[in-house]
């Protein structure tokens, strides 16, 4: 018994000290979501600003 | 022809080119020769065509094969067809750190040579993620794997070396 | 109508895309093995949805064009075209972030990727060609034919994920999500077509504008749009 639990703190104390190599789990990240989000927003805002300029002028305008 | 006759034909050509077009993507068996990864077995069945060029090999980690040597950042681990003990396998050697994703059991292509030896030596490592998006289960949290690990929470941790 | 466009609209794209956002970033859970990188499921799969949703509102202007000649419908198909690449190009840049934490690598020449690479040069083109050729009518019949035959890219990218081995995952659906992540992909979905809508609304009108003034002119070279002529007469000076 007492084996066994001290192998089980071995174990675990390896897989603590190999990172996460193995676990299959995604830890942190909220820099790339950040980008995402980021560069969508901003792309829209460029877009729209892109649209106002191109907006079609008043029909005066268009004959002088 | 008035204008408008001919567009109409216009019309009609463009949507037969289009739906030919599209037919012969879909049942003209394009993807026989565009293969994006081979299947272990496919591998180990052409191993004379696979040798000597990079290829992609792609399948899934075999359950208990994964060797991570972190001073030398070296993965071992076993390609399978399908996450079954007894599928056809090829041992893939890497020399990075993998993708966070990766685990026993789960999809992965590995891009790189496959040698005389019958080891299949991977530059790049890349995990494939299933269409599944799942909440946590009760009591386990995301954020904090590293903890659950070491208390043994979850199965899927890394194969310490020397265990069965 | 007019209205509606000019605020309703507006705010309900921000509205929904606000609420949607906040939901996935902040309310739904994160996903057991990605963790809180999945969140950008809510931005790039809305992004991708209607992109092909514009491209296709592209073909079908294209095909009516040909059926029955109209501006209008022309106008529509160039808009569509612009918000369609806008949207696309965006979902590709979201996605190809996405696949660094999870694949491990921005870029893999995978059928899904490749596929999507080939859309947007595609209609790229389409924009540049239009672009090229000065005489409206011309423009209209030959881009038309353009957007049919590369419309053949939005199944070919759909069904790409099916039809071969690929390291992008297979469409998902409600059953292979879980609900507390359903709700706010469809909240952004929506909050996504509205604002891709009010861009479509906004670029249609400017592009029935410059074919009006085309057609009015039919002397008219690119080089007497007033707006043209300005910045040539500036370089000059």
């Amino acid at each position: 018994m007492i084996a066994l639990t001290s192998l089980s703190s071995v174990s675990s104390l390896m897989v603590l000290a190999q990172t996460t190599v193995g676990s299959g789990r995604l830890q942190g990240g909220w820099g790339y979501v950040g980008a995402c989000y980021g560069i969508s927003v901003a792309a829209f805002v460029l877009y729209s600003v892109s649209l106002w300029a191109r907006r079609p002028r008043a029909a005066s305008d268009s004959k002088e | 022809m008035t204008p408008v006759n001919r567009n109409r034909l216009v019309a009609l050509g463009a949507l037969l080119v289009a739906g030919a077009g599209l037919a012969f993507v879909a049942f003209g068996n394009i993807g026989d020769n565009l293969v994006y990864y081979w299947s272990p077995s496919e591998l180990l069945s052409n191993a004379d065509k696979a040798q000597s060029a990079t290829i992609r090999l792609g399948g899934v980690v075999q359950p208990g094969s994964i060797q991570w040597n972190e001073a030398h950042t070296t993965l071992e681990f076993r390609v399978a067809d399908d996450a079954k003990p007894d599928s056809k396998s090829v041992h893939v050697r890497s020399l990075e750190t993998p993708p966070q994703m990766f685990r026993e059991k789960i999809g992965v292509v590995v891009e790189g040579t496959y040698d005389q030896g019958g080891v299949f030596t991977s530059n790049r490592l890349m995990v494939n993620h299933s269409n599944e998006y799942r909440a946590p289960k009760e009591g386990e949290s995301p954020r904090k794997w590293q903890d659950t690990l070491a208390e043994g929470a979850t199965t899927a941790t890394a194969t310490p070396p020397g265990a069965p | 109508m007019n209205k509606f466009v000019k605020f309703g609209l507006p705010a309900l794209a921000l509205g929904l895309l606000g609420w949607g956002w906040w939901l996935g970033l902040a309310w739904a859970p994160p996903d057991r093995e990605m963790g809180d990188v999945q969140r950008i499921m809510y931005v790039h799969v809305p992004l991708q949805w209607m992109a092909m949703m514009a491209m296709f509102i592209n073909f079908v202007a294209a095909v009516t064009y040909l059926l029955r000649q109209s501006w209008k419908t022309d106008a529509l198909a160039e808009a569509a075209a612009e918000v369609g690449l806008l949207f696309g190009t965006l979902g590709m840049i979201t996605g190809s972030i996405w696949g660094r934490p999870t694949w491990g690598v921005y870029w893999s020449w995978d059928p899904r990727l490749t596929s999507e690479a080939i859309l947007l040069v595609a209609y790229t083109g389409y924009l540049v060609l239009r672009r090229f050729v000065e005489d409206p009518e011309k423009r209209a019949v030959w881009s038309a034919v353009v957007a049919i035959i590369g419309a053949i890219n939005l199944p070919i990218v759909w069904f790409s994920v099916r039809w071969w081995r690929s390291l992008h995952q297979t469409q998902s659906s409600p059953k292979t999500v879980d609900p507390q992540m359903v709700l706010p992909l469809r909240v952004a979905a929506f909050g996504m077509l509205a604002l891709m809508i009010l861009f479509l609304v906004h670029r249609y009108r400017i592009a029935l504008a410059e074919r009006r003034a085309e057609v009015a002119l039919p002397e008219a070279l690119p080089t007497d749009d007033p707006a043209l002529r300005a910045a040539h007469s500036s370089k000059v000076a």
